[in-house]
């Protein structure tokens, strides 16, 4: 972890399964939350990591690896993460909500398109490498993504 | 995941002691309500102590919603705004009703 005046960059090595995707998401949210303090537009940032990591750990069965960094700078929140399994672009699939009310799957993405502006996707290498950025609101003025 | 699990005037209630439900446990809160049923078609899923769900905890919703079939009944209890407008924004807060207290969700 490296930190400067006005911004910081972390980086997370995780695990490749559920748990870790969970307890990982946790960890950057409360990061984020001791720098930013509480805020309504913090609960979008978190969702839409959740469903990112979680997209990984399970379409990404074979990865081994999976990192995370992120980078505070001012406002402006960047979450790259990385992964070593099969190729796959997650910010390149159409995502929507099922016709199907009682579907049990196919909101994830359709989530992170909604609550996050940047969402970005390409291949590194080996690597899968999604990015996502935001620009938290003003505490004061801080509005929930969710309502969008 | 530890489910406590009452009943209350004709209602299944259940409630998950996790303050998170995704990926890592919607699978096991899914398979630990189902088996909780018994017969029952009433459920009432108490949600006050969880702060954050995903779309994996809400597919696992779904799920007993589905299993409950068509004359079933399941009930959300949740006074958290942000589950509101999750629900509301997945177009999901017809399928899983939500209210603030479990009174009020078995007596609706």
């Amino acid at each position: 972890m490296t930190t400067s005046a006005g911004a910081a960059r972390h980086r997370f090595e995780l695990a490749c399964d559920d748990r870790s995707a969970s307890a990982g998401c946790r960890d950057i949210a409360a990061l984020l939350r001791t720098r930013y303090g509480e805020r309504e537009d913090m609960q979008g940032l978190e969702l839409a990591l959740s469903e990112l990591l979680s997209n990984i750990v399970r379409h990404g069965r074979s990865a081994r690896r999976l990192c995370v960094r992120l980078q505070c700078r001012d406002d402006q929140v960047r979450i790259c993460l990385a992964d070593d399994g099969p190729r796959f672009n997650m910010a390149a699939t159409p995502a929507r909500l099922p016709e199907d009310r009682l579907a049990t799957h196919g909101r994830g993405l359709w989530l992170v398109h909604e609550l996050v502006d940047g969402f970005r996707g390409h291949h590194h290498g080996t690597l899968n490498v999604h990015g996502l950025s935001c620009r938290l609101a003003p505490a004061v003025a801080a509005q929930s993504t969710l309502t969008r | 995941m530890h489910l406590d699990t009452s009943t209350l005037d004709g209602h299944l209630l259940v409630a998950p002691t996790s303050d998170r439900l995704d990926t890592a446990n919607a699978a096991t809160f899914l398979r630990d309500t189902l088996a909780r049923l018994d017969g029952n078609h009433r459920v009432v899923i108490d949600l006050v102590g969880v702060d954050f769900i995903d779309s994996t905890g809400l597919g696992a919703l779904v799920a007993v919603r589905r299993a409950l079939g068509e004359e079933g009944q399941l009930r959300l209890v949740s006074a958290n705004p942000r589950l509101r407008l999750l629900l509301d924004m997945t177009r999901l807060a017809g399928v899983l009703p939500m209210f603030a207290t479990v009174r009020e969700a078995v007596g609706s």
